[in-house]
């Protein structure tokens, strides 16, 4: 007989049956209660969309919750292990080292993962391990009136679950994201599967709701063109709130200029442009560099739900997540800037150029971590981009040169001509690059509707305002200091739309 | 302690518990876990802390049952109380209900923002501006209810009983303010009914003298649905479960809804018709029936009363049932399946491939309306009417699968007390000129009171908002304020609503798990009845701390209605005089007020069958039993009770006219005084009398005047009490009992 304390390779999975599911909210009230939820927020709740033309319609329903994935992609993003999967693959959670970074919202294809607004830290389904481990099933399955909910070991084969997931027809959603749920729909619709096959309503309700509608809710529901050639409306969804707000926009942008402020002088050295006497070498990029490096912790420190914490991504380190490698990273740049400085004070030239050596490669994986970082948030599609690490080092060279353009002008005036140059040629190597990425087609639907939110929804006004002042930094061998703001402008609302554009496509 | 141990000691798993001795509740996964703890552990039953998580904080509960007040469905719920705050932490399904079975809809769990919530009235409030000015100053309950029964006293001494009224929405109790109204010699019960339901209550009335249906869904083979019961209306949480076990079964869905409900999501077939043509479908399907012969002629023959149709209406033939039904199919020939997609707007093929659907059920169709389609259409009532003549020609009624009348499928035991009808009439809401309403008019209260046809002095409202249900709200705003129409407004309520902000008073009352009631509903085809309790009541008495006022255990000053009524009625005569005192009255200790335990224990000991016997069995007294596991099953699968024979004891001073019809006879002052036009409802205890022989007489008033009536006697010997709910309707009810021709 299993308990949960056997030997066995117990693998905890749930069965939604929809051939019975009434759509009633039982199972949301009752995961509420049982694991005071508060309000604004749900571990589960019934999405529903409606099918199909009058009279030939049905409404469709959705459990929506934590697919308990076998690869979870929660755990990978997680810094701390706060997300970490049980060996009865139980993805669990401990609120007690979450840091509220919301990697782990980043990263759920499923968009299950929320902040709670009581206690600050991510919280999902986890199955109610609390009465598992008592011998007592989940709350959403001891209420539902029809039975629709079924937990079970599906090693099991005497379990009903096992007998539905291996010999019955059941899905799983979004399967293509590599992530093996083991959360099984029985009879779902594709129009509730997928989450943007059926049509947005407008006049800003649902059936009878309203869509939540601030900066960063992500309202579901396609906006434009639904995804399913059957009509399908959604009618009804919770709020959802993309994780990743202007802070982690503005921390991608002082990013680039942490990391430009030193790599740009070293080009300038390089170049003989300047010589490595030069202040912008010796002064200029450890001061600015480790300006905008400081702006960068502060904001990332910031944007934490529990900043206090902050420190558990060095003494709890979960290496897999880019948080963490992206932790050390910037503590090897400041460490670097740091002796560099010491360095200048000392006048030891030949120590920055030895220096140099690891410096350059982790002033820019300052720079280009991010990619990997926004690569590891596996459910939001426009960042899965094999440019990206390219685009974010020529992000920072541009950001660079603009940002020591007015230090050039006032220390080094005889390097402003090159500096100008290196503007101008990052900032027309950043447009093809966004051009490149804005005119081809995208792999998968999710990434071009974030791209048509990018440059034709919500964030169009960033998205033009970026590529109309950076077309017009490029003239900064002949307009010379206006190119700065219009670059580091440009740049701040190309990184905005870009990171906001990503979170916006609807995953539930 | 290891996880292991810890497992040991605490588990409700299968082998564990069962190891244990303890009893084991499957869930719904068929797997070793369960759904609740075993029942062996209910006093203190330990739970990690979810919110601890993973910690293993450990959490000590008492399980204490009671019963949902959300809707009427009265499914079980389960208080956790938390040993250590005494307060309720969860709800969650009780296991031991025989309708709910341990599941519930969202509104149960949902209970707790009810007791957890902030803007609730904590406290007796007395209106302190003018009415309706929003100014209030806390008082006693002394105050209260001295000022109440004072000047309810006054109105009975003056003989202004028509002055009290009780106005009600839903009741969630079975008669026993009814019973305090009667103590009182008042007829002021007064309800929301006219509004809602009474149009399907009507067209079920007139078929089987019982004005709800019972379908027994789970034993269907064809489903019939004129509503959207798979997610909203009562009984919706037990009637899903059952039907979606027929379905499961291979059950045909059939639903009549204009809305896309979840309900009609389900359905095989989905049918939005113009509103209030869906009669119109519903008599193309049984025309269908009728026309090829496929409706039950047997069930037909031996229980219509067609004998006294063709007595009537084809006096010219052969009074034989091939000549009924010839006249049937003449009578129903026009309604095609044309006809009904004319009139609905449903394609004709939809309709016939729906017939076909229906004609397949032999009587395990199970059909329901509640509200929906009958309510908010005039002539509503023929839904329902339409939608049960279907059972009746297939014989679908009181079969397994089939339809029953609600009083087979409900229990209403005998309580301690059953004080008379009270022998007056109340015009304000049984006005004589409406003589077939089917409940009180109560949506003209406000016009009769503008119109000077009467005022109230003492107006009590409870769960019922009029200002808000009715469809001139101002109307009613106009009557509360006006003092002289309303002398004093007491609103009943553990919340605000626009009601209560005209009010005098507004008393506090709890909810679901702060109050006692017992009550019984036809939510599938068995009886039961469930008990609601305040758990933290009842929780303190198992840890050895009695409580006697429900009010020590309740937040702020909230009371119970049970306790009010008994308490008001014993102060409106507190020396005995006006004969009231008699029926709050102790049987243990006269002359002491009646305590809700000697109500419930008494009810539980002496009027519920098998009740004694599975509590002594368990070692303890009915009460105990109830407030421990807070449902009992009295009978299932009751059958087709028309079929029965009838007790002996029933067929004392009958009469039986010449087409086999039997007739009751009733008390002879009330032969001479027919005296009101009400027809009963089904789970009005009270009326019980009426349900089983108002068909005798002629339910129709005498118009005479009101001396007439204030003669109706009090204590009437021959009311008999009400025993037990297949005792009362044992006596067919279809309409007669027929002869073979």
């Amino acid at each position: 007989m299993p308990t949960f304390a056997q030997s066995l390779p117990v693998k905890w999975a749930k069965v939604i049956d929809h051939t019975r599911c009434i759509g009633c909210h039982a199972c949301s009230t009752a995961c509420k209660s049982e694991n005071e939820v508060p309000l604004s927020v749900n571990r589960t709740y019934v999405k529903s969309v409606d099918v199909g033309t009058f009279p030939n319609v049905r409404r469709a329903f959705q459990v929506t919750r934590c697919n308990q994935c076998d690869d979870p992609p929660c755990v990978t993003a997680c810094p701390t292990a706060a997300m970490y999967e049980r060996e009865d693959g139980i993805v669990d959670f401990n609120k007690s080292i979450c840091i509220g970074c919301k990697a782990c919202i980043a990263a759920c294809p499923y968009d299950a993962i929320f902040i709670n607004p009581d206690d600050h830290s991510a919280e999902k389904c986890n199955f109610c391990p609390h009465r598992l481990d008592m011998g007592l099933e989940p709350a959403c399955v001891v209420v539902c009136p029809t039975e629709a909910i079924l937990v079970g070991d599906i090693n099991d084969p005497s379990s009903p679950v096992a007998h539905y997931v291996k010999r019955d027809v059941v899905s799983v959603r979004r399967p293509e994201k590599e992530t093996r749920p083991k959360l099984f729909y029985k009879g779902a619709h594709h129009t509730t599967l997928d989450p943007i096959a059926a049509r947005r309503p407008g006049g800003g309700i649902f059936m009878w709701s309203e869509q939540k509608r601030n900066g960063r809710s992500v309202v579901s529901g396609h906006p434009d063109h639904a995804n399913s050639s059957a009509a399908a409306l959604l009618s009804y969804d919770v709020p959802h709130t993309a994780p990743w707000d202007w802070r982690v926009s503005l921390y991608t942008w002082t990013k680039g200029i942490a990391a430009g402020a030193y790599l740009i002088p070293l080009l300038l050295v390089a170049l003989g442009a300047v010589e490595g006497e030069s202040s912008l070498w010796q002064w200029v990029a450890p001061v600015l560099g480790g300006a905008f490096l400081a702006a960068t912790g502060a904001l990332l420190i910031w944007d934490l739900e529990h900043p206090r914490r902050f420190y558990l991504l060095f003494t709890r380190s979960q290496r897999k997540s880019w948080l963490v490698l992206g932790g050390y990273t910037i503590a090897g740049y400041s460490a670097i800037l740091a002796v560099h400085f010491v360095a200048s004070l000392s006048g030891g030239v030949t120590l920055q150029y030895r220096l140099a050596i690891a410096g350059v490669p982790l002033a820019a994986l300052t720079a280009v971590y991010t990619a990997y970082l926004f690569a590891q948030a596996k459910a939001r599609d426009l960042w899965q981009n094999p440019l990206l690490p390219s685009q974010l080092l020529v992000q920072a060279v541009l950001a660079g040169s603009a940002a020591l353009f007015p230090f050039a002008k006032w220390l080094e005036p005889e390097a402003t001509p090159t500096l100008g140059w290196v503007l101008a040629g990052s900032g027309l190597l950043h447009l093809l690059l966004v051009a490149g990425e804005s005119t081809l087609t995208h792999p998968t639907a999710h990434a071009r509707l974030a791209s048509w939110e990018m440059m034709g929804g919500r964030y169009r006004a960033f998205f033009w305002m970026g590529i109309a002042f950076i077309l017009g930094a490029v003239a900064a061998p002949w307009i010379g200091i206006v190119a700065v703001p219009l670059a580091l402008g440009g740049l701040l609302a190309h990184e905005h739309a870009f990171v906001q554009a990503g979170q916006s496509v609807p995953l539930a | 302690m290891t996880l292991d141990k810890l497992n040991k000691r605490l588990s409700a798993a299968r082998a564990t518990a069962e190891a244990r001795g303890e009893h084991f509740y499957p869930g719904p996964s068929r797997v070793h876990l369960a759904s609740f703890p075993p029942k062996e552990r209910w006093d203190d039953w330990v739970e990690l802390d979810s919110r601890a998580w993973p910690e293993r904080r450990e959490r000590h509960f008492m399980l204490v049952p009671t019963t949902c007040f959300n809707c009427e469905s009265a499914c079980g719920l389960l208080a956790y109380v938390d040993r250590d705050t005494q307060q309720v932490r969860k709800f969650e399904g009780n296991p031991e209900h025989p309708g709910s079975r341990g599941r519930n809809c969202a509104k149960g769990p949902a209970t707790l923002n009810q007791v957890t919530d902030p803007d609730r009235i904590l406290y007796p409030l007395k209106r302190a501006g003018a009415r309706g000015e929003g100014k209030w100053v806390p008082v006693s309950w002394d105050e209260a209810l001295d000022e109440l029964a004072g000047r309810i006293r006054n109105a009975i001494h003056e003989g202004r009983h028509n002055e009290v009224m009780y106005h009600v929405g839903r009741p969630g109790e079975d008669g026993f303010t009814e019973r305090i109204l009667a103590a009182w010699g008042v007829d002021g019960h007064n309800s929301h009914t006219n509004v809602c339901s009474s149009g399907a209550r009507a067209g079920y009335q007139y078929w089987m003298g019982s004005d709800r249906p019972s379908p027994d869904h789970a034993n269907a083979k064809v489903i019939l649905l004129v509503s959207a019961h798979l997610e909203t209306g009562h009984y919706f949480n037990p009637h899903a479960q059952r039907v979606m076990e027929a379905k499961k079964k291979g059950a045909k869905l059939v639903v009549f809804d204009t809305r896309l409900s979840n309900t009609a999501t389900h359905a095989d077939h989905w049918v939005a018709s113009y509103p209030g043509s869906e009669p119109a479908i519903l008599l193309a399907i049984a025309n269908h029936l009728i026309q090829h012969d496929r409706y039950n002629k047997e069930f037909v023959r031996r229980w219509w009363n067609w004998q006294e149709f063709m007595d009537q209406e084809r006096p010219e033939v052969d009074p034989t049932f091939d000549n009924f039904d010839r006249a049937l199919k003449d009578l129903y020939r026009s309604y095609t399946f044309e006809f009904a997609a004319e009139e609905s707007g449903v394609d004709a093929p939809i309709v016939e491939a729906i017939a076909e659907i229906v004609a397949t059920a032999g009587t395990r169709l199970s059909t329901h309306n509640w509200r929906s389609a009958a309510a908010g259409n005039e002539g509503g009532w023929q839904v329902s009417r339409t939608l049960f003549f279907l059972n009746a020609l297939l014989g679908a009624v009181a079969t397994p699968g089939s339809t029953y009348p609600n009083a087979w499928n409900k229990y209403v035991p005998k309580p301690i007390h059953t004080p008379p009808h009270p022998p007056r009439w109340n015009e304000l809401t049984w006005p004589i000129e409406y003589p077939l309403a089917m409940n009180e008019l109560s949506f003209l209260l406000p016009h009769f009171l503008k119109d000077g046809r009467g005022r109230i002095d003492v107006y009590f409202t409870r769960v019922y908002n009029p200002v808000w249900t009715n469809p001139d709200g101002f109307s009613w705003i106009e009557v509360l304020a006006d003092e002289q129409l309303v002398g004093l407004h007491v609103a009943l309520t553990p919340t605000w609503n626009e009601t209560a902000y005209f009010a005098d008073y507004v008393l506090p009352m709890g909810h679901t798990s702060e109050r006692h009631d017992v009550h019984s509903y036809e939510t599938h085809d068995a009886q039961w009845i469930g008990f609601r309790q305040p758990v933290l009541r009842a929780a303190r008495a198992r840890m050895g701390q009695p409580v006697v006022d429900t009010r020590e255990v309740n937040p702020g000053e909230v009371w119970e209605e049970n306790e009010f009524w008994i308490d008001l009625s014993w102060r409106i005569d507190s020396d005995g005089s006006l004969g009231i005192r008699q029926h709050v009255e102790s049987k243990e200790h006269p002359g002491q007020k009646l305590s809700v335990d000697e109500y419930y224990a008494y009810t539980f000991e002496q009027s519920v069958p098998g009740l004694p016997q599975r509590a002594a069995a368990q070692g303890l007294t009915p009460l105990e039993y109830m407030r421990r596991y807070g449902a009992f099953e009295v009978q299932r699968s009751i059958g087709p009770v028309y079929a029965q024979e009838v007790p002996r004891d029933d067929l004392q001073d009958l009469g039986e006219d010449r087409f086999g019809r039997v007739y009751w006879r009733l008390p002879s002052t009330w032969y001479r005084s027919p005296p009101r036009s009400r027809i009963p409802r089904a789970d009005d205890p009270s009326a019980s009398e009426w349900m089983g022989r108002s068909s005798a007489v002629s339910p129709r008033p005498a118009g005479g005047s009101n001396s007439t009536r204030e003669r109706w006697p009090r204590g009437d010997g021959a009311r008999a009490p009400f025993q037990s709910t297949s005792r009362a309707t044992s006596i067919p009810r279809i309409s007669s009992r027929g002869k073979s021709p």
